[in-house]
């Protein structure tokens, strides 16, 4: 394969890489006609996954986790108290600590589990049974869009492939008629950062994240046929063009790639028929749509998204992650509420839970559940200390903060780690990204140091030189 | 804490420890193989527990976490000897195994008490291929041409040998994409095919490396390097208005076909390279045209500041390492490289070089040319002030020429401070500084002295200017093998060594080791000329071999390694594009200056970019000067592989997808080039169908549509238009590759 350097040191490595080439992309097809032994030894998964596909929610901007999960009786009682002794690591970003907060929202228990769970989310709070908290993530930056690099990619910078492109590389896709990763941007507006949220980074530009364009008649660039040109036309066209190819080809046989350039026209023909077919919601039931709020104008278009992503998942798309909320700063059109922590999630809240929650009830009753793995991420916490005296606001706070996994393979009902009794710091078990990413693709069935690519002197892995599978929270 | 522990100990321990040998102990022969055997696997070139060392001087005498481990002269005061004769009973040293025996604790004191005599290493070479001086070899014979005389001899080895040239049809074309990333003129195809006479293929190389098409094509591989882009990335995401400067200083190098040795030092600094001149300021862009963390660098939580400013560094050492040097110096950040003979203070001592170069936009006048202009200006004040006799139109044109005048120049050419000594940071982490450590470069190149002679607080100029002397220094064995093999894996799509960016014990081995030396020797006596090199690779039998497949061949070496074949190559997203504008008759050839910007952008506290497609001139130039922007990216370009500006892209992936297959069907782009191609070869037939077919065959894929290819395409055009025939041969599999 073209992409392996002619050494022996390195070819048990990039062996394995090769092997986590998605089977399912096309442009490996010619390679494993030549080198079909090899391949087929060393595909992921390593070893039988619990999760065929994921979902992912990405709420950017940084969601408070005093508000939303992590329940502090303590930070009740020390409202408007100074916080001594923690140390001056976590200024935040604007630099102005004031003095500790209580949450702007009650808490109640729910469910068999006794989650704590805020007012601020009822309707996630009535899934708590299935949620399976982790309350002692903690992130690198406290800097939005480094931190969501590192959300996304395991790196806060520029140019690392993003998690859904490791796993259209490791795993290929199960339909190839659509895309492995599709991402849902928020109808709002993209994170800052654009595009570069579900870049391939150094991997082949097939596993780059497509994003749909959810607003649009046409959900993926240049997926229609031009107006103006027939169906009839086109078909005779695209006729002359695979007699072309084919000619081509044959002339020039032993080049897999030309066989593969036949085919790949034909998936696109076949695309253009199964991607509008996958976004085209008109044949959704009212009880559906009455679940996720469809025609609700508070969620802003987000729960369009939430059915779509369900939509693409039971069609066999690999990864579709769904992004709550644009770029940052103002207006809030995400969850960085430095200003007021309660008027910015309120708003914010009310987008977000219903959908949300309606997807999970939604696989759930689809049984498409046990198989799908479920996330819910931000880039990091906001502080339990105002954004200066006197503010109702909270500044970026990566040092603790709050994500849920559900489904497939994962414990429902549980909290796993914790914060300190102001959630500060973390208090146990902390939880770093690419503990994080390591369990996820674990759920997989991929060994995180075994997803490996070559690229400019290091294998790169999704979890750079670190991560630990959270086992206690496994199935 | 370790002092007073240490102290304590003494006063009730030392008694305890075993006591010290009575003979002379020689390092080499006593000690060196204890630390060695019991100590080097956790504390060695793998490992690095607690930070410390014992295989590396300087490492060793510095100690690790809780300062130095080794007092020279006092044993008993020395925390080395404490853990490995178990003082404290839960800290001893090694922690497993047997535990060391009171003779060899005892030689360990009389070594410290002796004075911990370690002598220093000679600068012993490593063995590592890309390491060794360059010399070069004997050229196997049998061949005329050497490439060829080494090529045939490997492939010999294996039962192999060159296929026949190709047909000179192919060849044109397969030169001209190669060399200017534009097909050929039928006319050229047809002149050349007819050309008989013995130089002709060499005439053309000449010509297609004179033509301004070909800095322009290579140009664009060293900007993939250079990790060149045009926005900051990161958060705030905004344009680099003026960062083209660097891609034009680029363009123009290969034209001029600078020597390459020139061409590192003035990216490292030509700003401060005499004479200064405004191409060696724009030169020094290289090591700020990647992206950049606003954000990070103006936020109030110190400790993330210094992170983000390191980061900076990472990536500007990043791509000077791997760029010119082929090693993967950025990976020593943390700590001494786990496969190259890299040290982790050399990471520091190369960070001190370029500690003082910063971000952002500055003039880029040499000196006489901003002198004649504040002359001129003053010149045209006086007038202007003066005003008498002068009629209104000639003062208003004084007038805009002064207000041109006024505004000097500016690139992304980053901005210069005099930075503090740079210090160590224990595993990469800002929050441990460690000791001061002054410029230099890398002892694993041994001919070259690694150190500059310059003080931590040098002139960070001068620290600049030797780094690129010693770079650019013939007996550095690494930058012309690394800029030979980059040359050769752009003419072959592969390289002599296929990790381009990697020559280190991680990287690839070379398939043709004596063939590499000798283009790089070569290379240097051509006084650094990669015209030259160009050359001697296109005008090998090797190059114009002809690319059929061969069944014996490809199961002896299926990936074709040992080049028994031309291996046929996908054009890169910008060829692909500028072949179908040449194609169609639309390609405007202007030249330089500002990027074209088929986006709009709008500002949501952060840049967003929003693509438009405008069948204008401006957008028709070659898309090198398109805005090389991380967002606002083409979804054309994109399918095809182009990459993320961010990324150092030594090689650049070939796939082949759906997405690329809707992209030739559907992108507006294609559709329009498609109808005038069509108009453009039906202008040329006259009229006539059958000779527009061939028009188009010729001016797509360089030949003449066989009868067979005539008559499917003579259907399809007279029941569907000629449009739709040029739309095929456009998305064919023929027009996206070389054979």
């Amino acid at each position: 394969m073209s992409d392996r350097p002619f050494s022996p040191a390195l070819s048990r490595r990039d062996f394995l890489s090769d092997a986590a080439n998605g089977l399912g992309g096309i442009a490996l097809a010619w390679l494993l006609n030549r080198d079909a032994a090899r391949a087929a030894s060393m595909q992921a998964p390593h070893f039988p996954p619990k999760a065929k596909r994921v979902v992912q929610i990405f709420c950017a901007g940084g969601v408070s986790h005093l508000e939303t999960f992590d329940f502090k009786p303590e930070l009740e009682r020390m409202h408007g108290k100074t916080l001594e002794g923690k140390g001056s690591e976590n200024l935040g970003f604007f630099g102005k600590p004031g003095n500790l907060m209580k949450s702007a929202y009650p808490f109640r228990q729910h469910g068999k589990s006794g989650a704590w769970v805020s007012d601020l989310l009822p309707h996630l709070a009535g899934c708590a049974d299935d949620l399976c908290f982790i309350k002692s993530m903690f992130a690198r930056s406290n800097n939005h869009t480094p931190a969501a690099f590192q959300m996304n990619s395991g790196f806060t910078l520029n140019g690392f492939p993003c998690m859904g492109a490791w796993l259209s590389y490791g795993l290929g896709t199960e339909n190839e008629n659509l895309p492995a990763f599709v991402v849902l941007p928020d109808p709002r507006g993209l994170p800052a950062g654009g595009s570069i949220n579900w870049t391939s980074g150094f991997l082949p530009a097939n596993h780059q994240g497509v994003a749909f364009r959810t607003q649009s008649e046409e959900p993926v660039a240049d997926l229609r046929t031009p107006a103006g040109i027939s169906a009839a036309a086109r078909a005779a066209d695209m006729d002359l063009l695979a007699s072309m190819n084919r000619e081509f080809a044959d002339a020039n046989h032993g080049d897999g790639a030309f066989a593969a350039r036949l085919r790949s026209y034909e998936l696109a023909a076949r695309m253009q028929a199964s991607i509008p077919d996958a976004t085209n919601l008109d044949g959704e039931s009212a009880a559906v749509r009455q679940l996720y709020g469809l025609d609700d104008p508070a969620n802003k278009g987000f729960a369009k998204n939430c059915l779509l992503a369900r939509r693409l998942l039971e069609r066999g798309v690999r990864f579709v992650q769904i992004m709550n909320g644009g770029a940052f700063g103002s207006p809030r059109i995400n969850w960085d509420g430095h200003e007021n922590v309660k008027e910015n999630h309120d708003t914010q809240a009310a987008t977000m839970d219903r959908p949300v929650a309606a997807l999970i009830r939604d696989l759930k009753q689809r049984g498409m559940f046990e198989d799908t793995l479920f996330v819910w991420s931000t880039e990091f916490g906001r502080s339990p200390l105002t954004q200066g005296l006197g503010s109702l606001g909270r500044d970026h706070h990566p040092s603790v903060f709050t994500c849920f996994l559900a489904g497939a393979g994962v414990k429902g009902g549980m909290s796993y780690g914790c914060s300190d009794e102001v959630g500060y710091l973390v208090g146990e078990n902390k939880v770093i990204i690419p503990d994080f990413h390591a369990t996820i693709l674990h759920l997989l069935g991929i060994d995180h140091e075994k997803l490996t690519f070559y690229h400019n002197g290091i294998n790169r892995r999704l979890t750079d030189v670190h991560g630990q599978v959270i086992r206690d929270i496994l199935v | 804490m370790l002092v007073a522990s240490a102290a304590l100990t003494h006063a009730a321990d030392v008694a305890k420890l075993p006591s010290a040998a009575n003979a002379p102990v020689d390092f080499t022969r006593d000690i060196q193989p204890l630390f060695a055997e019991r100590c080097v696997k956790c504390h060695g070139p793998e490992k690095q527990k607690s930070d410390l060392r014992l295989d590396v001087k300087a490492h060793a005498m510095r100690g690790g976490d809780s300062g130095k481990v080794i007092e020279p002269g006092k044993s008993a005061d020395s925390r080395l000897i404490h853990l490995v004769a178990g003082i404290e009973e839960d800290k001893v040293m090694p922690p497993k195994g047997e535990r060391l025996t009171a003779a060899q604790i005892g030689l360990l004191r009389a070594w410290i008490d002796q004075g911990a005599i370690w002598p220093e290493a000679k600068p012993a070479r490593s063995s590592h291929w890309s390491l060794q001086p360059l010399r070069a070899p004997a050229v196997p014979a049998g061949a005329a041409n050497p490439i060829d005389a080494f090529i045939s001899a490997r492939l010999a080895k294996d039962g192999l040998a060159l296929s026949p040239p190709a047909d000179r049809a192919t060849l044109i074309r397969r030169l001209s994409f190669d060399l200017t990333g534009l097909p050929p003129s039928p006319e050229d195809v047809a002149a050349f095919v007819k050309n008989e006479s013995p130089g002709a293929y060499e005439d053309l190389v000449k010509r297609l490396l004179a033509s301004p098409q070909y800095g322009e094509r290579w140009g664009r591989h060293w900007l993939d390097v250079a990790r060149y882009t045009e926005s900051q990335g990161f958060e705030y995401y905004r344009l680099r208005d003026n960062a083209w400067h660097y891609r034009d200083y680029v363009i123009r190098s290969f034209n001029d076909d600078k020597p390459y040795d020139r061409f590192m030092k003035e990216q490292i600094a030509g700003d401060v390279l005499e004479p200064v001149t405004g191409d060696g300021i724009v030169a020094a862009s290289l090591l700020v045209c990647g992206p950049w963390d606003g954000a990070a660098n103006i936020q109030k939580n110190p400790a993330q500041r210094l992170n983000a400013r390191e980061d900076e560094l990472e990536d500007l050492i990043s791509v000077v390492g791997q760029s010119f040097l082929g090693l993967t110096v950025n990976c020593v950040r943390c700590h001494s490289h786990k496969f190259d003979p890299i040290p982790h203070e050399e990471y520091y001592r190369i960070k001190s070089v370029f500690e003082g170069v910063k971000h952002g936009e500055r003039p880029i006048e040499d000196r006489a040319t901003a002198a004649m202009r504040v002359e001129r200006r003053a010149a045209l004040k006086k007038e202007i002030a003066i005003g008498e006799g002068r009629s209104l139109a000639e003062l208003n044109r004084l007038r805009g020429e002064l207000a041109a005048l006024e505004k000097t120049p500016v690139s992304y050419a980053g901005t210069r401070v005099q930075p503090e000594p740079t210090r160590r940071f224990r595993r990469g982490d800002v929050k441990l500084p460690d000791e001061i450590v002054t410029p230099g470069a890398l002892s694993a190149v041994v001919d070259l002295n690694p150190d500059f002679g310059l003080a931590a607080d040098a002139p960070e100029a001068a620290r600049r200017l030797k780094f690129a002397e010693w770079l650019a220094d013939a007996r550095n064995p690494l930058p012309a093998r690394v800029m030979a093999n980059r040359v050769w894996h752009l003419h072959f799509g592969q390289g002599i060594v296929s990790s381009p960016n990697d020559f280190g014990a991680s990287g690839a081995r070379p398939t043709h080791p004596e063939l590499l030396d000798w283009l790089a020797v070569k290379f240097i006596e051509s006084g650094w000329s990669v015209k030259a090199l160009h050359r001697l690779i296109v005008n090998s039998a090797t190059y114009r071999q002809s690319s059929a497949f061969s069944e014996n061949a490809a199961a002896v070496d299926a990936d074709n390694q040992l080049l028994w074949r031309f291996t046929p190559r996908r054009l890169e997203a910008e060829a692909v594009r500028d072949a179908m504008l040449a194609v169609s008759g639309q390609l405007n050839p202007a030249v330089g200056g500002p990027s074209f910007r088929p986006f709009t952008v709008t500002e949501f506290n952060a840049a967003f970019y929003h693509l438009v497609d405008r069948d204008e001139p401006e957008f028709n130039r070659r898309t090198v000067y398109r805005a090389n922007v991380n967002s606002g990216k083409d979804p054309m370009l994109e399918a095809f592989d182009c990459p993320d500006p961010s990324v150092k892209t030594p090689r650049r992936g070939t796939t082949t997808t759906p997405l690329q297959a809707l992209e030739l069907m559907n992108n507006s782009f294609v559709q329009r080039q498609a109808k005038y191609f069509s108009e453009r070869a039906t202008k040329s037939a006259g009229g006539e169908t059958s000779s527009a077919i061939r028009s188009a065959y010729l001016l797509a894929l360089g030949r003449a549509a066989t009868v067979e290819e005539t008559k499917c395409a003579s259907v399809a055009a007279k029941e569907r238009g000629l449009a739709s025939v040029c739309w095929a041969l456009l998305n064919s599999t023929e027009f996206v590759y070389v054979r």
